[in-house]
């Protein structure tokens, strides 16, 4: 019963972590999200880079949802290094471009696949729209526009991109008051084709809320600082149209539950990582469901 | 014990005090609300070192300040502070400002001046200024803790402060 077991890892996380939260709130501030964007532009989400290798594993076969013996054994394992470089013109206006770096080996009874190289670049600019200060406190909520480039290989068997150029855009919210922080982002990419493979549009749904363990209190900056983060991360996409025919395989929804962990180590690096935990695993017809992905990554400001 | 700790924080600070005579700030402490994210404290540091005339910068994330330490005898943008932590994302709001100088009347209202007669700022009538004495403006050398206005209804002139801590330095009326 694969459902029963994505229900009791939330219930295990959801347990284990409010008991690092139950601690009074003393002073102010942590850091930003792992894998959920922020609005709040400025020292390490302006101007930097940021690294991070994120592992993904596919090696379950679902049937709309459900766990089936899979009689060619079939695995998928990538390795995925974004380089994400934002920069900031303004403290209100971001444009950034983030440029993957993909290694994904497919693994099947009779065959080992495995390809490297540039997947698809994507591009974005991001616009301050609301910002709320208050001492100690500040509720940001910022747009973000972003287009995909199909600068990826698609012409293997294992391809590095989709050959389509997708673009959308998202409405992202980030409050910080006291060692807490709550952040969210609602996204719309519509996905195009290449040449007659007509992906399907997707919608994502990120949520994430931030604790700082360690300065108990932060007083003087710069303080070296650990932050405790629990992400939930969503996306449902659409049905691919091959020549004007639906593809039943295709497409689908997952829901990830991302606890993770942050060291701001002084004024310009940071280290992270974090585990998706799938709670929802329900690609459409049979597919190669995502049994967990986990990133360790850093932030360093260059300016 | 109340009344000892701050007469006595007010003399240590009396101690740090430059000759009589001359008029200079000492310390200037903004306070900048939305700084919740040590993470973005970086921009507010860098866009303060970019004001002349300052030698430290202190950000304290749990008060929600910054203090910034002027060079001794140097000219200090007061103004460009407010706008650095605007530039930097944050919103200014009350500073703070540490100075000492001789009170003075001038045009029908008092001022900060200079040894020199550079006016520093024009002092609003509160009562701690009254608490002085008009007749010995002119007589004693001040220490001042002072709030400047957010906003300033004149574009020209010395800044506007008003008075909330005074402290005789010297006096010279035998």
């Amino acid at each position: 019963m694969p459902g029963s077991r994505y229900r009791l890892r939330a219930v295990l996380l959801l347990a284990i972590f409010p008991a690092a939260l139950c601690m009074p709130v003393t002073s102010r501030a942590q850091g930003p999200p792992i894998l959920t964007d922020t609005p709040i532009m400025l020292g390490l989400e302006g101007r930097g880079v940021r690294t991070f290798l994120k592992i993904v594993r596919k090696g379950t076969l679902l049937r709309d949802g459900n766990e089936i013996t899979d009689p060619m054994d079939r695995s998928i394992t990538a390795y995925v290094l974004p380089l994400a470089l934002p920069y900031n013109f303004t403290p209100t206006l971001q444009v950034g471009a983030v440029v993957p770096f993909v290694s994904k080996t497919l693994d099947s009874r009779d065959t080992d696949k495995t390809h490297s190289g540039v997947g698809d670049v994507s591009t974005f600019v991001k616009k301050l729209l609301l910002q709320v200060d208050r001492k100690g406190e500040t509720f940001r909520v910022a747009a973000k526009g972003m287009a995909k480039l199909p600068t990826g290989d698609d012409e293997t068997p294992v391809p590095l991109g989709t050959g389509s150029l997708d673009y959308g855009g998202s409405v992202v919210a980030g409050w910080i008051k006291g060692r807490w922080g709550l952040y969210g982002e609602a996204i719309y990419i519509h996905n195009t084709s290449n040449g007659d493979i007509d992906y399907g549009d997707r919608v994502g749904y990120h949520a994430a809320l931030g604790f700082r363990l360690l300065p108990w209190v932060y007083e003087r900056y710069p303080s070296p600082q650990f932050n405790l983060y629990l992400e939930l991360n969503g996306n449902t996409i659409g049905h691919t149209d091959v020549a004007g025919t639906k593809n039943p395989d295709s497409g689908g929804s997952e829901l990830f539950l991302s606890p993770g962990i942050q060291f701001v180590g002084g004024r310009k690096w940071l280290v992270e990582a974090s585990l998706q935990l799938p709670v929802r695993n329900e690609p459409n017809g049979t597919q190669l469901g995502t049994d967990w992905t986990a990133s360790v990554g850093m932030r360093v400001l260059l300016i | 014990m109340k009344q000892i700790v701050p007469l006595a924080a007010l003399m240590a600070l009396t101690l740090l005090l430059p000759a009589p005579g001359v008029a200079q700030i000492l310390e200037v402490t903004i306070e900048v609300d939305g700084l919740a994210c040590p993470f973005c404290a970086y921009s507010l540091e860098k866009n303060l070192k970019r004001i002349g005339g300052i030698s430290g910068i202190a950000i304290n994330v749990n008060q929600g300040t910054a203090t910034l330490t002027p060079v001794t005898d140097s000219q200090v943008d007061l103004e460009g502070i407010p706008v650095a932590v605007k530039d930097a994302g944050f919103t200014p709001r009350d500073m703070r400002v540490s100075a000492a100088g001789r009170i003075e009347l001038r045009g029908g209202g008092a001022v900060l001046v200079a040894a020199d007669g550079t006016l520093l700022f024009r002092l609003d009538p509160n009562e701690v200024l009254s608490s002085v004495g008009t007749g010995d403006w002119d007589n004693y050398e001040i220490l001042g803790v002072y709030v400047l206005h957010e906003e300033s209804d004149e574009s020209t002139g010395p800044p506007r402060l008003s008075l909330t801590r005074v402290a005789a330095l010297r006096a010279e009326k035998p």
